[in-house]
């Protein structure tokens, strides 16, 4: 069985190079073809919304996922509802999970890196 | 979970020396993982950490010099320190060779450290039996 890769988002997006670098560190691992699962977390759920630190029809970093065959893209419930963002509509769109699923979503992962 | 005997190591810091604990904290870890017996395959400088491989850095007199601390790490331990190629160039840390690139008028990169990319952290971490991650 291959590597299974989790990569956790924690910092939110910004214009700054520690997001951009972030975001890097995801579409590497893509581009290695890792078909990484990416979990949104604490402040990085922000990057979910397009409204956030960039304009409405802006290119993101982010929006290069698919680009890379990473579609495997999970975002933090209890996150989401701290920012507000637990009714909005997600983009790009992310499976929400709950805390249970978040461990589940660690142990079955062999690598678990922060970005 | 405690570490099992031989384990194989990589570490990765992303803090800066002038604003975390993250370069302290990490070679406090990776001192004790080689008195330990561990093997340390790697360490990797991300974000405001890369700053650590600036040579053209100068404590204080009486502050610590975390670089040369990392660094005789490094030639002590034969442990790989790498500085991510893209975050060093960002924050104008460069060798020779990436001066020579640019057409820069000097280099700064510490040694022992190498710059190379992404995709030896990626490498490392599918290598390691534990990835250890310093943050803040």
């Amino acid at each position: 069985m291959s590597t299974r890769y989790l990569i956790i988002v924690n910092r939110e997006p910004g214009v700054g190079a520690l997001a951009r670098e972030a975001i890097d560190l995801l579409l590497v691992a893509g581009a290695f073809d890792l078909d990484p699962a990416v979990l949104f977390m604490g402040r990085g759920v922000l990057h979910l919304t397009r409204s956030r630190a960039h304009g409405d029809g802006e290119p993101r970093p982010l929006d290069a996922l698919g680009t890379y065959g990473i579609t495997r893209l999970y975002a933090d419930a209890s996150s989401l509802r701290h920012a507000h963002l637990d009714h909005a509509p997600l983009d790009p769109a992310a499976t929400v999970v709950e805390g249970d699923a978040i461990g589940r979503l660690i142990a079955q992962s062999d690598v678990v890196l922060s970005a | 979970m405690p570490f099992g005997a031989d384990v194989k190591l990589a570490i990765a810091v992303y803090g800066a020396p002038t604003s975390s604990e993250a370069p302290y904290s990490a070679l406090r870890f990776a001192r004790a993982a080689r008195e330990r017996g561990h093997e340390v395959l790697r360490v990797f400088f991300y974000y405001e950490a890369v700053a650590i491989a600036n040579a053209l850095v100068v404590p204080p007199q009486g502050e610590r010099d975390i670089g040369a601390e990392w660094s005789a790490f490094g030639r002590e331990h034969g442990v790989e320190l790498v500085a991510c190629i893209a975050a060093s160039l960002r924050r104008g840390i460069v060798d020779s060779t990436e001066a020579a690139r640019y057409g820069l008028a000097a280099h700064n990169l510490r040694e022992p450290f190498m710059l190379l990319g992404l995709g030896q952290f990626i490498e490392m971490a599918a290598n390691a039996d534990r990835i250890v991650t310093f943050v803040e």
